[in-house]
């Protein structure tokens, strides 16, 4: 007889595997620049590593969901650079810092929850493949951000604004703590609320779903309009950093975010992955990335070194995982 | 003369479980060697062993005296072996002679472009010797399953096979195709191809077979000539214990009515009237195509009706979709259960929940604590093996499968419940598992439709039976009135 | 609803077109350019200071923008082949992979010149271009000023452009006269400003002794401020590149970017036009104008804001 093995409460227990994989890769990253650069192990470094990737990994916990529907966001990069310039716009006009600030964030956000729900409404609604559609949107949002500020960058924004992207709370930077926070919910969501079970179902099995009497066109729209949040809520972030709303920002960064993602064991085919893989898989990447410019490796040779790693990294989850 | 094939001391272990130990099978040629045994007995292990699918961890493969080493599809093939997978593995969109010659096109001379036309020719050919007209230039899905299991048979022809495995053939093809699978077979075999058949239809085997071995938890515990045991004793053997009856018994007592359907139109639907009544079992009889499954999913609001009224309970419902039928209280285990009922990713707890969800929230929380105690249930009372609910379904054979579907629908608070080939695929042990479930929730006031290709199941477990036939009501039979020629004289009721 | 769908995407597209169309009228000469991007602010000028000296002699102009796509940028030159017009202005994507769209100018006997980055194959009356080995000397002898002769410096570079690699190696040239002046460190900023403060982030990680950042642009120079703000680096002194407004407001503000090299786009944008007006009225025109540099801190921008 079979003994009852106890999964980990509160996530699939293929997960676990696929997490080991790549969890062991991170560790074994960490190791190798320990021991290369002195700057690397400083709780100054780790904690730029946590700022550095707070930006990307935001959108990748929002693009789990929607790759583990089978669908894709292509439009990520672009939102975050319109997002960002919204709620810069809003804050240049003559407004009391104290009305203007809340109206700039609200602003922002509502624009990336309405792009994803328009992304969702045409995948649903009119049958086209998500990657089609959000294609066409990163287009789209990249020109009007450059049709909106004339290709120009918007600055002089109130210094306020900065402390979200630049300021601390107890040592540690903003961008990272609400980054956390962002991961706990979303891994809280996916595990133990209907809406996430839902998510692993339609990815699984979309017809199976539905005749389970799941509503799949909602959870469609659910997710996108999640991503498309959560990618503005970075647009701002970055806009804080940089206090300037920058028309060019977030260019390719839909595939940093979709390579974290994947290199996380999440299947590209939908109905398989997880919050915590993406979330190592985002911190691997950027890892390599920091360690690399520490040492101070050449930018094309990087460009080598991280494919090649990211290769590695999905042939090592998908050895264990067969 | 040396056997066909030998396979000798064949085992094979995944983690945690022993699917096949010291297995020998033998096959000789022009011999129909029938494979039975309850789902998880070992069968498709032994079959994607042979067909190179799977590394067994042990013994050997020994095809006409020659050992040989089956690493992958393509070294079975080389072999003369072809398998019938019972999910046949043709490609949908591609034609039936694009189908039939995958992998192998033939080229004209010296050049990459295909000879469509030798193509069509040789499979039009193929298809003759098999007495099949199926024009070759149709793409797949338009075909019925049974003329895709003759486009497999074809293929594996066209591969020069000498030894053919056959998965479930007659799982879902009516009587009158099940006979012409069968004069197929006798034909392959009077030209020397052994030919390996898995079944779960013990009459089958006394109808084709020449020997039969018995499969049980990865062990072989039978083999025989054919003309050397009955029933009963195979039956025994599979199960390890005396089956008193292949139909449990259960007193139903009719209550009142609880779903009528009134002029009901829909694709390929026409004008049904029916009604079903509290705690009772009402089949659907038809050929494969006469709309049954159409009707269930009408119902069921997952394809929409173009007029008519469906009542339950004495209020009128139209359900947009299958969410809303089950708020309403009906519930559907549709035919097909790896494509239509089952998240293969997911694990058995998750799929017996997932319709029930709502049932088991704790604030915005799914309850781990209910959620695991309502699977536990399931797990034991339909004994769904192995006994843990965090295995995932895809790890679990057919039979184990449909019980997970079954357990969804039961943990749901239907008050109609709508089985669509329920015991498709599912062996004898695990089917009157499933006909003690369907009687139980008849027996606590359920309204249950059942839907069968299977005529003596239906006749074994329905109060009364409705036979179908292109997309009407062609009658209605009580228990006591039906029998097998009176169905199937209205079930080929032209207008 | 599909057909309101698709009629309104129409009278949008026909809208959007005839928009276009207003800009016409009737010219003697038509120009065709290929910009290298719309998208900065640097081209931005450049492009301004083409429409100002065209209008002055009714020239039409044709501006095309290849978003750094060479294969588009080629593809836009054609067009203009095909279109006959009278000059090309190329701002090239890459400076060897534009020759073959120059040799097809070149076949059909259209005048090329190039503006701002120069070509290395096919024919070119005339290359318009701001200076940069000239400008990256001026910034690297105005480092050397700032830091007294001595420290240690990252350059936050681009390496792949022209351009850039000019300025890079004025720079270097600037500061070479110093031998208390070592670059430590030279990463890529890809020229845009949350890519360069990812850079420098870890450029000052992992340089604790940092003291000086050259930033190849302002995008990238301002990235590196925003890096240095953060990290509270702030005595690591900046110099920037192309003194665009969010530059100089930064450096009025006494922020550790102390100055910036200086260009003229209006001013490459005029010289490229009266070079072909030149041409096309038969005086002959030199190879290369160069286009004035300088170098401004704060001080040089409280003089330009007194006038």
């Amino acid at each position: 007889m079979k003994s009852f093995i106890p999964t980990r409460s509160g996530s699939l227990p293929f997960t676990l595997t696929s997490e080991l994989g790549i969890g062991i890769a991170f560790v074994v990253e960490l190791l190798v620049f320990s021991l290369l650069s002195p700057y690397f192990l400083t709780t100054e470094n780790l904690l730029n590593v946590s700022l550095q990737v707070s930006i990307t990994a935001i959108i990748a916990a929002g693009m789990t969901f929607v790759i583990l529907t089978g669908g894709i966001d292509l439009s990520v990069g672009s939102l975050l650079a319109l997002a960002g310039i919204l709620t810069t716009d809003v804050l240049k006009l003559q407004l009391p810092i104290a009305v203007s600030f809340p109206l700039a964030i609200l602003a922002g956000l509502i624009a990336g929850a309405l792009s994803g729900a328009f992304a969702g409404a045409l995948i649903t609604r009119y049958n086209i493949t998500p990657f089609i559609v959000t294609l066409a949107l990163m287009t789209v949002w990249r020109g009007i951000a450059f049709v909106y500020t004339e290709g120009r960058p918007i600055w002089e924004l109130p210094d306020v604004f900065s402390i979200l992207g630049s300021g601390r709370l107890l040592g540690v930077p903003i961008p990272s703590i609400i980054m956390i926070v962002v991961f706990v919910a979303s891994h809280v969501a996916l595990t133990q609320t209907r809406f996430g079970r839902h998510v692993y179902a339609v990815g699984g099995n979309k017809e199976a779903a539905r005749l389970a009497g799941i509503r799949t066109s909602r959870v469609f729209m659910q997710v996108y309009v999640l991503c498309g949040f959560l990618a503005a809520l970075s647009g701002i972030l970055l806009a804080s950093r940089m206090n300037s709303g920058q028309p060019n920002t977030g260019l390719g960064y839909e595939l940093d975010v979709i390579a974290a993602v994947v290199v996380g064991g999440t299947s590209l085919s939908g109905g398989r992955g997880s919050i915590l893989g993406t979330f190592i898989g985002a911190m691997l990447i950027a890892v390599l990335r920091n360690g690399l410019n520490l040492l101070n490796v050449g930018s094309y040779v990087q460009q080598v070194i991280v494919g090649v790693v990211i290769l590695l990294a999905v042939m090592l989850d998908r050895k264990r995982s067969c | 003369m040396s056997p066909l094939l030998e396979m000798c001391g064949i085992a094979k272990e995944y983690p945690g479980v022993r699917a096949l130990a010291d297995v020998t099978f033998e096959l000789r040629a022009g011999e129909i060697h029938c494979l039975v045994g309850e789902n998880g007995a070992g069968k498709s292990t032994l079959m994607k062993i042979l067909a190179g699918a799977l590394a067994k961890d042990a013994g050997s493969i020994v095809v006409n005296g020659q050992n040989v080493a089956l690493h992958s599809p393509t070294d079975a093939q080389a072999a003369g072996i072809g398998i019938i997978y019972q999910d046949y593995k043709l490609v949908p969109e591609l034609s039936v002679a694009e189908n039939i010659f995958l992998g192998q096109e033939p080229t004209k001379q010296h050049s990459p472009f295909i000879d469509k036309k030798k193509m069509h020719d040789d499979a039009r050919k193929l298809l003759a010797q098999l007495g099949e007209e199926i024009p070759t230039d149709l793409t797949i899905a338009m075909l019925s399953v049974a003329q895709r299991q003759m486009v497999e048979v074809a293929k594996a022809l066209s591969r020069h096979v000498t030894i053919l495995a056959m998965d479930e053939p007659t799982a879902s093809l009516t009587e009158h195709e099940t006979v012409n699978l069968f004069r197929v077979i006798r034909q392959l075999k009077s030209e020397g191809v052994g030919i390996i058949y898995i079944s779960h239809r013990l009459e089958e085997v006394f109808e084709i077979g020449d020997r039969v071995t018995v499969l049980r938890d990865g062990k072989v515990v039978l083999t025989t000539e054919v003309a050397q045991v009955d029933k009963r004793r195979l039956i025994q053997s599979m199960v390890g214990r005396e089956l008193e009856d292949e139909f449990p018994r259960a007193e139903l007592t009719r209550g009142e009515e609880i779903l009528r359907v009134e002029h009901l139109h829909a694709h390929r639907l026409h004008d049904i009237n029916l009604t079903l009544y509290k705690g009772e079992i009402l089949g659907i009889a038809g050929l494969v195509g006469a709309g049954r499954t159409e009707l269930a999913r009408v119902i069921f609001g997952a394809d929409k009706k173009s007029s008519g009224r469906v009542v339950l309970e004495g209020t009128e419902i139209s359900p947009d979709s299958p969410t809303d039928a089950i708020r309403a209280g009906i519930g559907l285990l549709t035919e097909d259960r790896n494509q239509l009922g089952l998240i293969l990713q997911m694990n058995v707890r998750e799929n017996i929940s997932l319709a029930s969800l709502s049932d088991l929230l704790a604030g915005p929380f799914i309850s781990r604590g209910k959620e695991e105690a309502l699977a536990a249930r399931y797990v034991s009372e339909l004994n769904i093996r192995p006994h843990d609910s965090s295995m995932e379904v895809e790890k679990l054979s057919g039979g184990n499968r449909q019980k997970v579907v079954l357990a969804r629908w039961l943990s749901t608070d239907a008050k109609v419940l709508m089985f669509d080939e329920p015991t498709a695929g599912v062996d004898v042990g695990a089917k009157y598992e499933i006909y003690t479930s369907i009687n139980r929730l008849a027996q606590h006031g359920i309204g249950v439709l059942v839907i069968s290709s299977d005529l003596p199941e239906l006749l074994g477990i329905c109060n009364r039976i409705a036979v179908m036939c292109e997309g009407r009501v062609t009658g209605v039979l009580s228990r006591d009135e039906a029998t097998q020629e009176k169905i199937m004289t209205l079930a080929t009721m032209m207008n | 609803m599909r057909c309101v769908l698709s009629i309104s995407v129409c009278t949008l597209a026909l809208l959007l077109a005839s928009c276009q169309n207003k800009e016409q009228h009737s010219t003697t000469k038509t120009i065709g350019v290929a910009l290298l991007t719309r998208n900065h602010i640097f081209y931005k000028d450049l492009e301004d200071g083409l429409k100002e000296e065209a209008a002055k002699f009714k020239y039409e102009l044709i501006i095309t923008s290849a978003d750094f796509d060479l294969g588009k940028q080629l593809s836009q030159i054609e067009d203009f082949v095909t279109r006959k017009v009278d000059a090309i202005i190329v701002c090239p994507v890459d400076s060897k992979g534009v020759g073959p769209g120059i040799k097809k100018a070149n076949e059909a006997k259209i005048p090329v010149f190039t503006a701002d980055i120069a070509a290395q194959e096919g024919e070119v009356v005339c290359h318009i271009a701001s200076d940069n080995v000239a400008g990256g000397r001026l910034a690297g002898e105005y480092m050397a000023k700032l830091l007294g002769g001595k420290g240690n410096i990252a350059i936050i570079n681009q390496p792949a452009v022209t351009s850039v690699l000019d300025r890079v190696q004025g720079f270097r040239e600037g500061i070479a006269q110093y031998p208390d002046i070592k670059v430590v460190a030279d990463v890529n900023g890809q020229s845009v400003r949350d890519k360069a403060l990812q850079a420098t982030a870890d450029v000052l990680l992992a340089q604790p002794l940092l003291d000086g950042i050259f930033g190849i642009n302002d995008d990238t120079a301002l990235g590196a401020l925003d890096a240095a703000q953060q990290f509270k680096r702030t005595h690591v002194v900046i110099i920037g590149y192309d003194a665009t407004p969010p530059a100089c407001d930064a450096i009025m503000k006494g922020t550790s970017l102390k100055a910036d090299v200086i260009q003229y786009p209006t001013k490459i944008g005029t010289a490229t036009i009266e070079s072909i007006q030149k041409h096309f009225s038969g005086t002959s025109v030199p190879a290369v104008i160069p286009v004035e540099v300088g170098i401004i801190d704060r001080d040089g921008l409280l003089k330009m804001a007194g006038k």
